[in-house]
């Protein structure tokens, strides 16, 4: 997070002044206060809707600040995603058009991500909420993410407010998103609100909908505290900060409060809201939701879904989140080797951050010690790589993304391994398989008509199934499938994005686990296997990635000494060969006296290039090589 | 140090590989021998400032280039007189004082008064190739029959030359290579060099070729063309001493030997690097910053780098033990006599040493290396050996790998 500036720090001060003076933030009945969340298929405006209510309230400057203020990391900038749920505390003068008068509200607007892999940060940040805005862009109509969000939304029994925006462009056809909205989530066009965050149009209709439509949170101020923790994160100067929810009673500096969870107990040293900026206010009400600093050693202290309460009153606990469930997983290991201790102490930290990922130590022979990584999807996990890089400088190399497969063996008992790194399942198993397991989803595709032939032979060649195929109006069709996890998270989605020249949408959700004939298939050079390269596929795509290995491997790998042999091989059947001819040459013609200091140097080099290599028997793969090879 | 190297570095003109230190003059230069003398000044100047004169007299000297043959003998003659009364001529061995020769800037004349009133006594003719096409190819300021009467007039009057050529030229196809080795055989010199041409970054070649690419040979056509030297200089009674070098007995390069036991040695002149004390100075390639550094040694200056700013001369501090030891590895390697495992033991330790024999054993089964008992037989036995060396041609082929892989243990 970027230091505050100097003006920004200005209107810190001005702010903590108004406040002050009313002494009110502590004094909002909850009539008075709303929470909601914005939610969006990604690109429909929804981070430039955030920017415009946070001007709209003076809670930001209006051109001051970053673009996209809530998207806070890296990351998220340049990718224009939202990865992390953020929360800003607005205040709003709504008149009464009766008799003038008006009435401060405060509103929580809670950002939340609007990527498939993120709907459990969407689900969190909605058990805060009320209500929210549906954002759909009025150029593209409603997309996979707006169905996979509605469903979020509605199932939680939140008041659901239609957002159209971008009504501006040329080519945004309102009525018509109108009508996809009746007909799929049976919402009144007369209650969609047309808006263009770029051009301010319709802007001031919002928050007077959200106050009015959205109910005010459902807690009651005389019981004891329950606040729901939605996040937390290590700031260096602070230590852990919690955000959170007060859902019943209310919190202050100086109180001594307890986690459900895990019945420790802290000081209160610090609460206040996000404005959106950490604001000390002293104390949170209900309704409200805000940070909390307590004195918590480290983030796994603050669950997730945990409960706080005060000390000395026990509370029933919070109904919680379902743990985030790992789609994807993959090994992370320190690029250089030797690096290990710099990466866990990385990882231990961004972890703290997101506590959607699993991560467990792990050894492999071809890179070391490194980490099992469980990720809710692949953007996840290229997210997660990325701001291991960025925020923490720890260059890693990831492992080909794997999906949790279930093996079970004939052994008396029927005992079942579940594999979450290919390398665990033996090659050739003492014991006879009784059934493979491999996860699927339940895809949904929303496609312009015409490419609906191509989408429908992408699927079948990735071994799904039709479950639904059916037009959303005259030009969109929705396609629902069943297909195996693993043949969604290698590239599908860049597939479907260019075959309809990125006009369709795709949305995926967990559909349990379906019996498949599974087979490993190995990497060996010169007869050895190397554990990270291998991989569990079907039966059917077993040849096909074979060959693909070997040949990638065939590039990527220098000459040696000798002849090296690569192969596939599903047990002990070789699938794929291809052998790289012994290096016949490196030698250094000349080297007299002049000279010695620079052969040494050319030498140390390579000897340099040398020690980064890992060791097969006899082969060398430098590291580089399995970072090109893992490369996606 | 009993070895001093002189660098000469005028050339008619630059050879397209070539990125050495290099003053070339043009065909028609009026002021050359003004040039050339002033360099000479300073040259001498810098012998008579050495701060470590020899403990004993000088063994060998070489004058390298650029193109030595160049040099008017009475500049010659002035060096030689700088050395010999900076550090004296050794009497107890016969000195062998080698001059670089390039065909076609000499006379017989010239050879003559160069062996009779310097006293070089050691030729190293660069010859480079057997072909008119590949000489201009290769910017080369000579033709072919340049090169046979250069050959001529140096085998009247010298026993002790040596002929350089370079392999995997471009265009250079197996056959053709034959034919010129089976020239230079012909020629019988005393010595041949072979050196697998290099593409320098900023050279001619460097911007016209790739490595590997035609019209250069491939990798292993380049294999092919070390391996056929090898067997054919050897077939024709030359040993194949260092992985460039070829003599026939009695006529190693003493000089040169110096360099790859990693032995002390002076020298003089830009861009030369010398090894004195442990201690390797490198000159600047810049005449002007050569001149500098040569004023800042005659005032006494300290030959520190801080003191040498300016000059752009490095002086690296004294090796390290490390430095030592990576450098005698990589040096001794070179040699068919490979490294002395007994000598090395008592230089560095046991341990570093049985590192080391543990290294060069992981390419025994490969044929790469060879142990050697004290009778200089194979023997496969580790207690026995003596010396370990890289096998000829296989080992010396890929002798980058096994050194750098040596590096990386000891």
């Amino acid at each position: 997070m970027a230091a505050p500036n100097f003006s920004r720090r200005q209107d810190h001060a001005k702010l903590w002044h108004r406040i002050q003076q009313l002494g009110q933030c502590t004094k909002f009945p909850v009539s008075l206060i709303r929470n909601f969340s914005i939610i969006a298929h990604i690109d429909h405006g929804k981070s430039t809707l955030a920017d415009r209510l946070l001007e709209l309230t003076g809670t930001i400057q209006k051109g001051k600040g970053q673009p996209q203020y809530l998207d806070k990391l890296q990351v998220e900038r340049e990718r224009g995603i939202t990865v992390k749920a953020q929360t800003a505390t607005m205040f709003y003068d709504l008149k009464n058009e009766d008799d003038g008068s008006s009435e401060q509200y405060l509103l929580n607007l809670i950002d939340t991500p609007g990527h498939v892999d993120f709907s459990y940060e969407v689900s969190r940040s909605l058990a805060a909420c009320q209500g929210v805005l549906l954002v759909v862009d009025a150029t593209q109509g409603i997309q996979a993410q707006t169905v996979a969000n509605f469903y979020l939304a509605f199932e939680a029994n939140l008041t659901i407010i239609p957002v159209i925006n971008k009504i501006d462009q040329a080519t945004a056809d309102p009525e018509r998103v109108k009508a996809q909205l009746k007909t799929m989530f049976d919402l009144e066009p007369e209650d969609a609100l047309l808006t263009s965050a770029k051009t301010g149009q319709g802007l001031s209709e919002v928050l007077p909908a959200v106050i009015k439509r959205i109910p005010p949170p459902t807690g009651r101020c005389h019981l004891p505290l329950r606040m729901l923790i939605l996040d937390s994160y290590f700031d260096e100067y602070r230590g852990v900060i919690c955000n959170g929810a007060v859902v019943d009673g209310s919190i202050k500096k100086g109180d001594r409060i307890a986690s459900v969870a895990t019945g420790q107990t802290y000081d209160v040293l610090d609460t206040g809201i996000l404005h959106p900026e950490l604001t000390s206010t002293g104390m949170l009400q209900t309704g409200q939701v805000g940070y909390l600093i307590a004195g918590l050693k480290a983030t796994q202290e603050a669950r997730v879904g945990d409960t706080m309460h005060h000390a000395n009153v026990s509370v029933e606990a919070l109904p919680g989140f379902k743990p985030a469930k790992h789609m994807v997983f993959a090994g992370i290991y320190p690029a250089d080797g030797s690096d290990f201790e710099a990466l866990a102490q990385a990882m231990e930290r961004l972890t703290c951050n997101d506590a959607s990922v699993s991560a467990t130590k792990e050894t492999s022979a071809a890179l070391g010690i490194g980490f099992r990584c469980g990720f809710l999807g692949l953007l996840h996990m290229d997210v997660f790589h990325q701001r291991l890089e960025q925020e923490f400088g720890a260059q890693v190399i990831a492992t080909a993304p794997t999906v949790p497969y279930i093996f079970e063996f004939q052994d008396g008992s029927c005992s079942k391994l579940n594999v979450q790194n290919p390398a665990l399942l033996p090659s050739q198993p003492a014991q006879k398989i009784v059934s493979a397991m491999e996860p699927v989803v339940v895809a949904t595709i929303i496609t312009p008509s015409e490419h609906v032939g191509a989408l429908i032979t992408l699927c079948s060649d990735r071994r799904g199934e039709q479950l639904e195929f059916s037009y959303i109006d005259s030009q969109r069709a929705l396609l629902k499938y069943r297909l195996p996890l693993r043949e969604v998270v290698v590239d599908f989605y860049s597939v479907l994005k260019s075959i309809t020249s990125g006009y369709a949408s795709f949305d995926y959700d967990d559909d349990g686990y379906q019996e498949a004939d599974l087979v490993k298939v190995d990497v060996l050079l010169n007869g050895q296997a190397v554990d990270a390269l291998s991989t569990i596929v079907h039966q059917a795509k077993s040849v096909r990635t074979g060959r693909e290995i070997v040949d990638k491997l065939k590039k990527v790998l220098d000459r040696q000494m000798f002849e090296v042999t690569i192969q596939a091989a599903v047990g002990s059947k070789v699938i794929a060969r291809e052998s790289i001819s012994a290096l016949r040459k490196n030698v250094l013609a000349k080297c007299y006296g002049g000279d010695v200091t620079r052969k040494r140097k050319l030498l140390d080099k390579q000897k340099e290039g040398k020690k980064r290599m890992k060791r097969f028997g006899s082969v060398d793969i430098p590291q580089e090589a399995f970072h090109d090879l893992l490369k996606q | 140090p009993t070895a001093a190297y002189v660098h000469l570095p005028f050339c008619k003109r630059r050879c397209h590989y070539c990125d050495f230190p290099i003053v070339a003059l043009g065909e028609s230069s009026s002021n050359a021998g003004s040039t050339m003398e002033s360099y000479v000044d300073l040259v001498c100047q810098e012998i008579a400032a050495e701060r470590s004169p020899s403990r004993g007299a000088l063994q060998t000297v070489f004058f390298g280039g650029g193109t030595p043959s160049l040099i008017p003998i009475p500049l010659l003659q002035r060096i030689i007189q700088a050395l010999e009364a900076k550090h004296g001529f050794s009497r107890d061995a016969p000195m062998e004082i080698s001059m670089e020769m390039d065909p076609g800037t000499f006379s017989r004349d010239y050879l003559t008064e160069a062996i009779q009133s310097c006293g070089i006594n050691r030729v190293s003719l660069g010859v480079q190739a057997f072909d008119d096409d590949l000489l201009k190819l290769c910017g080369r300021s000579h033709c072919l029959d340049d090169v046979f009467q250069s050959i001529e007039w140096i085998k009247d009057s010298l026993q002790n030359w040596s002929l350089d050529l370079i392999s995997s030229l471009p265009h250079h196809t197996l056959a053709s290579w034959r034919k010129s080795l089976e020239q230079a055989i012909a020629a019988s010199p005393a010595h041949v060099s072979i050196y697998d041409l290099q593409i320098e970054q900023g050279t001619k070649f460097g911007n016209l070729y790739k490595p590997g690419m035609d019209p250069l040979p491939s990798d292993d056509d380049s294999a092919e063309f070390f391996k056929l030297g090898s067997s054919m200089l050897r077939e024709a009674g030359y040993d194949h001493y260092e992985i460039s070098n070829y003599a026939r007995k009695g006529f190693q390069c003493r000089h040169n030997l110096v360099y790859w036991k990693n032995q002390g040695y002076y020298a003089y002149g830009l861009g030369s690097t010398s090894f004195v004390d442990g201690k390797r100075v490198k000159r600047s390639k810049r005449m002007r910053e050569y001149a500098k550094f040569v004023e800042a040694l005659a005032a006494g200056s300290p030959v520190l780098p801080e003191s040498l700013e300016g000059s752009r001369t490095e002086a690296v501090l004294p090796e390290s033990v490390e430095d030592r030891i990576l450098d005698t590895v990589m040096l001794a390697l070179r040699l068919a006599e490979g490294i002395d495992l007994r000598r090395f033991e008592a230089e560095f330790g046991s341990e570093l040493a049985g590192i080391l024999c543990d290294g060069l054993a992981e390419f025994v089964a490969s044929g790469n290396v060879v142990f050697l008992d004290a009778s200089r037989e194979c023997t496969a036995e580790r207690a026995g050996a003596v010396y370990g060396r890289l096998t000829d041609p296989n080992g010396f082929l890929v002798s980058n790998e096994i050194i750098s892989r040596l590096f990386c243990l000891v």
